[in-house]
């Protein structure tokens, strides 16, 4: 299982990595990636099994992100890392083909039930 | 030299030490920002002639002052980096206190890494100014330490 | 929402820890010294989830601010997190031993300081 975690801040992608281990999840690899842009380039080589992506990211944001990488045909998991006061842009990243969304602050705990379903 | 005076020299010598660590790390951690040291020079007086400058006096064990100084442009860049504003954003408070919090940071640092107990730091004080020269009587010999920031100068005096 | 205050008198360290506070998807609710940080304290006691003290403050100073949290029923289960430089290390047995749950030196790095907000808020860390 390859996970691909995209979000602008490196801390940000620290924190949701180790949360991840903590979480229990049986993971062969996390990537990152900076950006949409990055993610969508980084996913077309190393084909992620789940991506969680962030929100507002320079060069290219999530909401685009999930657009253009389903316009591509990959129909890999995206889960978003939303902020209280999000819910709006959630219902518009599903309907674009997201499949989930985690609410910031998270704990391992809301990790594991929110993302357990995409783990094999 | 009687055993006072070669306890005092050790003293000196560790927080000139733990100071020059310090300064690099303070930048580095808080501001991103990767500095170089460059080197010594003795001063004949304790004069900050830059326009950002933070200072910080050191009673107890032993007495002393230790002041930071930066031109305006780098003072209000390490704030940006420090703070996550954008510099046009920056007031004339948020670059002051900023350059005193770095300045506590700095002295701080030079303290707990010195290992000396009994060391007691007063409050920082900042001055911002065009042309403003900040000139103290000091009780020590006087050392500016170099560092550079890309091509930009940091100055740390040090009095101790 | 969870929030987070923080007590400092430097706006400086108010704003890098309300950066990093926003980053983990927490308000952070803001005071400048210690009676403020008492008053906010009293008036957010449901939603403050951690206050992240400062030592070295004009009036109160860090531990008096603590000591007089832990001294009221109302407020004393909020759990509060020193943040201190290095020089003032010596001091940090006294906070824990007055009630603090947890502590941070400056500086400090985000995911330092990311990471300990987490830890001190049983939110995993480390």
């Amino acid at each position: 299982m390859r996970v691909l975690i995209v979000d602008d801040s490196s801390v940000m992608r620290k924190i949701v990595s180790r949360g991840l281990r903590q979480a229990g999840f049986k993971i062969d690899e996390i990537l990152e990636a900076g950006d949409g842009q990055k993610g969508l380039a980084t996913q077309a080589q190393k084909k992620c099994d789940l991506i969680l992506s962030d929100w507002n990211m320079p060069n290219m944001d999530g909401l685009t992100f999930v657009k253009e990488l389903r316009k591509s045909g990959d129909k890999t998991p995206i889960v978003m890392v939303t902020t209280e006061g999000g819910e709006g842009k959630v219902a518009e990243a599903v309907q674009s083909g997201a499949n989930g969304h985690i609410k910031k602050p998270f704990t391992p705990d809301t990790l594991r039930s929110t993302l357990g379903q995409f783990f094999k | 030299m009687t055993e006072h005076e070669q306890m005092q020299e050790q003293i000196r010598a560790g927080l000139l030490e733990g100071l020059i660590q310090t300064v690099i790390q303070v930048f580095e951690t808080m501001a991103w920002s990767r500095i170089t040291y460059q080197g010594e020079q003795p001063r004949k007086h304790f004069v900050l002639a830059s326009q950002t400058c933070g200072l910080i006096g050191i009673r107890g064990a032993r007495d002393g002052l230790v002041g930071v100084a930066l031109d305006r442009h780098l003072g209000l860049e390490i704030v940006s980096r420090i703070t996550g504003l954008p510099v046009p954003n920056i007031e004339l408070e948020d670059l002051a206190d900023g350059i005193a919090e770095l300045a506590n940071m700095i002295c701080g640092g030079m303290k707990a890494k010195a290992g000396i107990h009994g060391l007691d730091l007063t409050p920082p004080l900042a001055v911002i100014g065009q042309d403003a020269t900040v000139h103290w009587k000091t009780a020590h010999p006087v050392r500016e330490l170099t560092f550079m920031l890309d091509r930009d100068i940091i100055r740390v005096l040090v009095s101790i | 929402m969870i929030k987070l205050l923080t007590i400092d008198d430097s706006r400086t360290i108010r704003r890098v820890i309300s950066g990093i506070g926003a980053m983990l998807g927490f308000e952070v609710l803001e005071a400048e010294n210690g009676a403020e940080g008492l008053a906010v304290l009293g008036e957010h006691v449901h939603e403050i989830g951690l206050v992240l003290l400062d030592w070295n403050m004009p009036g109160m100073n860090g531990l008096e601010v603590l000591k007089s949290a832990k001294a009221n029923p109302r407020i004393r289960h909020i759990p509060v997190m020193m943040v201190t430089t290095e020089g003032e290390r010596d001091y940090i047995i006294q906070a824990i031993q007055a009630g603090a749950v947890h502590y941070q030196t400056k500086p400090f790095s985000q995911e330092e300081m990311a990471t300990r907000i987490l830890e001190a808020m049983g939110m995993g860390g480390a």
